[in-house]
């Protein structure tokens, strides 16, 4: 199944936006993806930028990015050594199709055992699917560049302004990175973090509550959002139902000859509503709930691994003055070991007051997300039900007089 | 209570023979003069005056609100004025539709283990209300066990069925479900299964004695009544599956007929293709009901889930108010997951059982309709018989053998006589059968109206709880600063 659209959402940045709030508000550099073409599962992002910094060649360009791009982006950005005491942003996701291509499979070989008007209602279903996919693809990504150009330091950065101005293919850049690092900083890391973390000694209190915080929410964020996930797929699985229970009461109704006709034709036109609500519901817990945890589990991984280049610091450090001591009982090489031993204090100390800015505007950041949608989802849930609990009783009526 | 109106008593006479092409029978049913909505095709809205009427504290006798024998969701306090309205409206039809109204209640409860192991049964308790004088006292109970049930679905099936009648069939047996219990597991499959027994036991003692034939048969009054009753043994053949099974059997056995039946009735014709369309369509709407039970349930169990995985991330928020509101949000979704799970017993009770008592229902139709074949094709081969005798007697006039010629003639005597009777059963079976299809057709636009009704009513409380729910968690999550 080969889905070729060309979707401008610029009406629909608020919903992802409001996962992380404030952003694309400074004039002095404005971005967004106002529209992707999507051919064979592959993304292509317009990345389009306004802006009045002299940094820059034009005040209004856009340029044609794929995936990978972001990701080398992010990857420079966490291995530049000047960052280390920020909070990256997570790197977006990479876009995954699978779930409805697969569904799109299973529905095209149980053709033969629907109705034609079945068959059609699950392949728009499938197809507003694709389409959801996509758009969270394309905000998610959006968000990524904003919270870059909204931070005061990374905003500068010099690959990023290559990243938004470069004209040209960036693979050439994205397999030289690769080379360059070759990926296995990364993997080191993840590996390494848990333990680094929670086996050094914490001489700050902030950091101390911080770090036992963290740890502690990732996994509950973690598990959260994966249960968050299953609920929204049974909903999505009800709307499934409603559509075959709609069609073969449409098909009794066709057969009947009785008073029942007309009951059972309302009774499936009823579930065909339902399942549209049903969706809705869906598609918003799913946005409000589970891309909000999802998103803000993301974040905390990027928050933990401010903590770890805090932590490999702080070893660095106290190793530093390890080698010192050493090197005064040896009298050998003195100024170098002091020197060693300041330039990571220094680090050290850079990386920590750095660090409890980040964190503590996160924290800000999260509280303010959490409510903007914990308020929309309630708002939303009440309305479908509003709306769900006038079908029916609409529907009985006819049944009763009819 | 559902109103029973309908009886051979009630339909009008008319000349069915197997030759003519009788009157539709639908016709029957729209002209219904007891049917008060029949010919109601204007849409009334809530405000109308006739609504007024209908809510008016008139002269109307007092009314106690309708708990129906298979509802899960009751409206215990209900305020809401729509719903109120219903409940009027179905007194109202209760009543207006009354005069001939079926005043009969049974119910099973109160399911019992008796003995141990392998041996262990569920002893139910069967308790009938009612004020008919066809019996000794107002209400009564007995104790029976599934194999009383199946028991009495076969002497019933064996009376009846081959001359046409609609006997409803006994619910499924079935091995894991009772081993289960048998074996003391005390979890909630177990519980689930035997409520679902207990349910599908009453509904089957409500259909058969609502059919005003069987009410009557003494099996089913010794069934009702008595305190003792012999075990019902080899009831193995008596199951639904056992009937399908003999049903299957006997249309191979029609494909075999080498008289194909000359299907003069169009009446039939239309009927046996109309309950072998439903069956089909039945079926479907069954296993999208059942799958619709299933993700119901699962997303009860989801939504449980979640909440626990909310409780524990408020509890680990560091932020005062954001974990108060996390907090919330996991209470609420723990009391929605409640909802859910009433909502697919509904879902359950009330939609997918009827789905599926009507399935096995249309399988005992079809079986009646394929005694009528067998009927058929019994008179014809007496027919075929009496032709071939009669040849053998003329044959027999030439020759000189009267001893011969008497036999033949008292043969082609017995032969008429039986002709005759084959006969008389056809068109008996097939005036039964007319009445038995029109009353079933009935009773099931009745049945479905009503579960639908009910049905409904379970999706509108739903969405009013989970407006309420909503409604309470959104200053907390406003309270987030």
């Amino acid at each position: 199944y080969t889905f070729k659209s060309v979707v401008p959402h610029g009406n629909s940045r608020d919903t992802m936006r409001s996962v992380s709030v404030d952003l694309n508000h400074d004039a002095s550099l404005l971005i967004d993806i106002p529209d992707a073409l999507c051919e064979r599962d592959k993304v292509k992002f317009t990345v389009h930028t306004k802006t009045t910094l002299s940094s820059f060649q034009k005040p209004e360009f856009s340029v044609p990015r794929q995936h990978e791009d972001f990701i080398w982006l992010h990857d420079t950005l966490v291995e530049t050594e000047d960052y280390a005491g920020l909070i990256i942003p997570p790197a977006p996701p990479k876009p995954d199709f699978e779930s409805p291509r697969e569904k799109m499979h299973k529905l095209g070989e149980g053709e033969a055992t629907m109705t034609k008007d079945e068959y059609t209602k699950m392949k728009q279903e499938l197809e507003a699917e694709y389409l959801a996919v996509f758009k969270k693809t394309v905000q998610v990504h959006e968000v990524f560049l904003q919270r870059l150009s909204s931070h005061p330091t990374l905003s500068k950065d010099r690959n990023f302004q290559i990243f938004l101005e470069y004209d040209q293919d960036l693979s050439v850049r994205r397999k030289n990175a690769k080379e360059m690092f070759g990926g296995f900083f990364k993997n080191m890391v993840k590996s390494a973090d848990e333990v680094l973390i929670s086996g050094i000694k914490e001489v700050d209190d902030f950091f101390e509550q911080e770090k036992t915080f963290l740890l502690d929410y990732y996994s509950k964020i973690k598990d959260s959002t994966a249960k968050a996930e299953k609920m929204t797929r049974a909903h999505k699985n009800i709307a499934d139902d409603y559509i075959h229970v709609s069609a073969t009461l449409n098909s009794l109704s066709a057969d009947d000859s009785t008073a029942n006709k007309k009951h059972l034709e309302k009774l499936a036109d009823l579930f065909e509503k339902l399942r549209k609500v049903e969706g809705r519901v869906a598609s918003d817990q799913e946005l409000k709930l589970t891309e909000l945890l999802r998103y803000y589990m993301r974040d905390i991984q990027a928050a933990k691994d401010l903590l770890y280049r805090r932590a490999r610091a702080l070893a660095d450090y106290e190793n530093s003055n390890k080698a010192l001591d050493k090197a005064r009982l040896k009298s050998k090489d003195i100024p170098q070991a002091e020197e060693h031993q300041q330039h990571c204090l220094q680090k050290f100390d850079k990386l920590s007051e750095s660090g409890k800015k980040e964190l503590t505007s996160f924290k800000g950041r999260r509280v303010v997300a959490f409510r903007k949608n914990l308020i929309e989802m309630a708002e939303l849930e009440i309305k479908h039900a509003k709306v769900s609990s006038t079908l029916q009783p609409t529907c009985v009526r006819l049944f009763v007089y009819s | 209570l559902l109103t029973d109106k309908s009886g051979p008593a009630s339909l009008p006479a008319e000349d069915i023979s197997a030759n003519s092409n009788g009157p539709k029978q639908d016709s029957l049913f729209d002209d219904d003069p007891e049917d008060l909505f029949a010919e109601a095709t204007e849409e009334v809205s809530l405000d109308s005056p006739e609504r007024e009427v209908l809510l008016s504290d008139g002269p109307s006798p007092a009314i106690t609100p309708i708990t129906p024998p298979t509802s899960v969701i009751t409206p215990k306090t209900c305020s809401d004025p729509f719903l109120l309205t219903l409940y009027s409206c179905f007194l109202k039809i209760e009543e207006e539709e009354g005069g001939d109204s079926f005043d009969m209640h049974i119910s099973v409860s109160d399911p019992e283990k008796v003995g141990d192991g392998m041996n262990a049964y569920m002893a139910y308790k069967v308790t009938t209300k009612t004020s008919m004088s066809l019996f000794k006292t107002d209400e009564f109970s007995v104790k029976r066990r599934f194999s009383d049930f199946l028991g009495l679905h076969s002497k019933l099936a064996s009376k009846y069925l081959h001359i046409g009648y609609i006997v409803p069939p006994a619910p499924e047996k079935s091995i894991v479900g009772m081993t289960k219990v048998k074996v003391g597991k005390e979890d909630q499959s177990s519980n689930e299964f035997v409520e679902k027994r207990r349910s599908a036991l009453e509904r089957y003692l409500m259909r058969t004695v609502k059919h005003p034939i069987l009410l009557k048969d003494p099996d089913v009054l010794q069934f009702l009544e008595s305190s003792e009753l012999p075990r019902a043994v080899s009831t193995q053949a008596l199951s639904s599956a056992g009937l399908l099974r003999m049903v299957n059997k006997a249309a191979d056995a029609v494909n075999k007929m080498t008289i194909k039946m000359n299907e003069s009735d169009a009446w039939f014709e239309e009927k046996q293709q109309h309950f072998e369309n439903l069956d089909v369509q039945l079926r479907k709407l069954h296993a999208s009901v059942e799958s619709l039970v299933c993700h119901r349930k699962e997303l009860s169990v989801n939504t449980a889930q979640f909440a626990k995985s909310a409780a524990m991330l408020g509890n680990s928020e560091d932020h005062t108010a954001l974990s108060r509101a996390l907090s919330q949000l996991a209470e609420v979704e723990e009391k929605i997951d409640q909802l859910h799970q009433d909502q697919a017993n509904a879902d359950f009770y009330l939609f997918s059982e009827l789905l599926g008592d009507y399935v096995r229902l249309i399988t005992a139709v079809k079986g009646v309709f394929d005694h009528r074949m067998k009927t058929w094709q019994k008179w014809q081969d007496s027919q075929l018989l009496l032709q071939k005798k009669r040849e053998a007697e003329a044959k027999l006039q030439f020759t000189n053998k009267p001893d011969k010629l008497q036999q033949a003639k008292d043969e082609i005597k017995e032969l008429e006589g039986k002709v005759q009777q084959g006969e008389r059963d056809f068109e008996q079976i097939s005036k039964t059968i007319r009445k038995e299809v029109s009353r079933f057709e009935k009773e099931r636009v009745k049945d479905f109206k009503m579960i639908i009704i009910k049905y409904l009513e379970s999706l509108v409380q739903t969405q009013q709880q989970l407006i309420k729910y909503w409604d309470a968690f959104l200053p907390e999550a406003k309270a987030i600063s």
